[in-house]
């Protein structure tokens, strides 16, 4: 995860070396409390008011801090690479929306389905709220 | 349908994985979504969408 570099409040230079180990620093914490928070969070089944507040509270939290930041850098991914991304993503949907008009069920099952499983135990939980929330710190750090 | 999902999945594995090589046209899914979050309402809707992932498979 590239965080942003600390700022420096007394208007001196920082080295290179310090602004590694201040990144690296900051990495590792962010690291733990995803990690922290993950084996909290998921303490709280789906379905109740607990899972609720757990997923918001970050979840909105960061959608606000994200949505407000400014881009570290401006990258342009190519026509290429929209388009083809793009296109898995729908034939992903679309495959979804057949599951979905085909049954909903055991026999025809949608990708929340085939997750429900694993997400019913702890374990699973822990592992998809340190997926979420990786994802998520990673993306409003871009 | 589970190996309809399997099969799209890997396929995304697969050109995420080509993605990465120097000599590639089309480049990873980060790169394509650090593109999207270029403006403003790209940055809503990108993570828009991962808010409703987490609600959608951890709350719901």
């Amino acid at each position: 995860m590239d965080l942003p570099p600390p700022a420096a409040t007394d208007g001196a230079s920082v080295a290179p070396g310090q602004l590694a180990a201040g990144r690296l620093r900051a990495a590792w914490l962010a690291y733990a409390g995803i990690a922290a928070y993950a084996l909290l969070a998921a303490l709280a089944r789906p379905l109740t008011l607990p899972s609720v507040f757990t997923v918001l509270a970050p979840g909105i939290a960061l959608l606000w801090w994200g949505a407000r930041r400014v881009p570290l850098r401006v990258v342009d991914a190519g026509r290429a690479t929209a388009v083809t991304w793009l296109g898995l993503g729908l034939l992903f949907c679309a495959w979804e929306v057949v599951a979905l008009c085909t049954g909903n069920d055991p026999a025809h099952p949608t990708f929340s389905i085939l997750a429900d499983p694993a997400l019913d135990t702890y374990p699973g939980r822990v592992a998809g709220y340190l997926l979420w929330l990786s994802t998520g710190a990673w993306l409003v750090s871009r | 349908m589970i190996v309809g999902f399997a099969a799209i999945i890997a396929l995304m594995v697969a050109v995420d994985l080509a993605g990465r090589r120097p000599d590639r046209r089309v480049g990873p899914l980060g790169t394509a979504l650090v593109a999207a979050m270029r403006g403003g309402a790209g940055r809503v809707l990108v993570l828009g969408v991962w808010l409703w992932l987490g609600w959608h498979f951890l709350a719901r």
